[in-house]
């Protein structure tokens, strides 16, 4: 799984990561809530075996992960609706094209009534 | 025991170091004085690792001055090759990996900031071609309103046509309806905003060329510009005859209005489903001339409606009208 690096100096031997089971716990825990209170902390963490600082550590990095997904996908769907939209509004403009010249004819051939 | 940057909040934690045993081995933890120093070298966004296992002292913060190079650096080319990266960690004090690390960060740091960036853009851009279009919306159906009223005129007409002194009073009716035709026309043949009009940054990655191929399809409805089929000026290169082209060099369309200065240039061409009335350039020289000398700028101006009936003053409009125009 991939962890996020700081800017901070560091050795990449000492960098432990949690094990598939840790993280699924850690994973369920999160889609229930996004910010975790000190007490179910300090209980998950002597659950799984961590401690309360890494588990605390790792929903504030899962919560920056999770809001640039949001994020990409926000910006995938914003970008759809526009371009049907402009597909419409397009639509829309040559419809009024057609329409002025409606008015014209009709106003050119009223017009022409009293020539 | 969120953005631990104080030493404050620290200190209760370096209270009890080594208490469990089995916390020292699996994880390596040692508290240190230092590692007071590490958790106060969280990152900006205060990320850290998710194991948080590591010795002490080989996490110091970068200093200011150090990451100031770094940024500058970043901001002439985001990525790095093995000379710039050995170079840098040279001039720097750093291991050359350090430096390929924070360069990895910076990466993904800024990628979510443009991210951010590029969505605030779309979403305005989209805010704003949604009021367009409602806009347009409006504008049609005053235009549909228009043409049923003046169908209705015409149906009038066709009844009364041969009793004269309600020809009079139809004519002062129409003439009241015509120039609020005319006035409608007027307003509705200026430039419609397009979404070429939105000033679309250029977004980063892909999304900004969609975006941008997007908006050159939008921009320019025709390449056939050339054969508009529409009335006709008789003569374009006539002062009073000649519709104002469009800033872009679109070329004149007689029909509708293109304000000098408009910034976007809308191609206003349309087909006439009906082929007897299709006068293109070419076709009018064949056929009846049916030209309509349009004053400059405004279709119909608002004064000028007026002297459209009235025999003393020359109307402003002139046109020539077949028989079978209508």
């Amino acid at each position: 799984m991939n962890t996020t690096s700081s800017s901070v100096k560091k050795k990449m031997k000492n960098k432990i990561r949690f094990s598939d089971e840790q993280i699924r716990c850690l994973e369920t825990m999160f889609d229930s809530e996004t910010k975790i209170e000190s007490k179910k902390k300090v209980q998950l963490a002597r659950e799984l075996g961590l401690q309360p600082r890494q588990v605390a550590i790792w929903f504030q990095n899962k919560r920056a992960r999770w809001k640039s997904k949001l994020l990409e996908r926000d910006y995938s769907i914003l970008m759809d609706n526009y371009k049907s939209l402009a597909s419409r509004f397009e639509v829309l403009k040559k419809e009024k094209q057609s329409l002025l010249v409606q008015v014209i004819i009709q106003f050119y051939s009223l017009l022409n009534r009293h020539v | 025991m969120k953005r631990l940057g104080s030493s404050s909040s620290l200190g209760a934690m370096i209270i009890c170091p080594n208490t469990t045993g089995e916390h020292n081995q699996g994880n390596n933890h040692v508290y240190t004085g230092e590692f007071q120093a590490l958790l106060e070298g969280l990152d900006e966004e205060g990320c850290m690792e998710e194991s948080g296992g590591h010795m002490a002292e080989k996490k110091r913060r970068l200093s200011v001055d150090q990451v100031k190079a770094l940024e500058k650096n970043f901001e002439v080319e985001n990525k790095l090759e093995p000379e710039r990266k050995a170079k840098l960690a040279q001039e720097l004090g750093l291991q050359p990996r350090q430096v390929a690390v924070w360069f990895q960060n910076r990466r993904a740091r800024w990628k979510t900031k443009q991210l951010e960036r590029d969505y605030g853009i779309l979403k305005a851009n989209f805010d704003a071609l949604k009021h367009n279009y409602e806009t347009l919306q409006l504008d049609n159906e005053t235009l549909l309103k228009e043409i049923r009223e003046l169908k209705s005129k015409l149906n009038e007409d066709g009844a009364s046509e041969s009793k004269v002194c309600v020809k009079e009073e139809k004519i002062v009716s129409e003439t009241d309806e015509k120039c609020k035709a005319a006035t409608t026309l007027n307003s509705l043949t200026k430039c419609d905003k397009d979404a070429s009009d939105l000033h679309l940054e250029n977004l980063n990655g892909t999304n900004g060329i969609i975006s941008a191929s997007v908006f050159t399809d939008l921009k320019d409805g025709s390449s056939d510009s050339t054969d508009s089929s529409a009335i006709l000026n008789e003569d374009n290169n006539s002062p009073t005859a000649a519709i104002s082209s469009s800033a872009s060099g679109v070329s004149p369309h007689p029909f509708l209005d293109l304000q000098n200065g408009s910034s976007s240039s809308m191609a206003c061409t349309f087909q006439f489903s009906d082929p007897k009335t299709n006068f293109t350039r070419d076709a009018h020289k064949a056929y009846q001339p049916q030209f309509v000398r349009i004053e400059e700028h405004n279709f119909f101006g608002d004064e000028s409606c007026s002297t459209f009936f009235s025999d003393d003053q020359a109307p402003t409009l002139h046109w020539y009208c077949p028989e079978d125009w209508n």
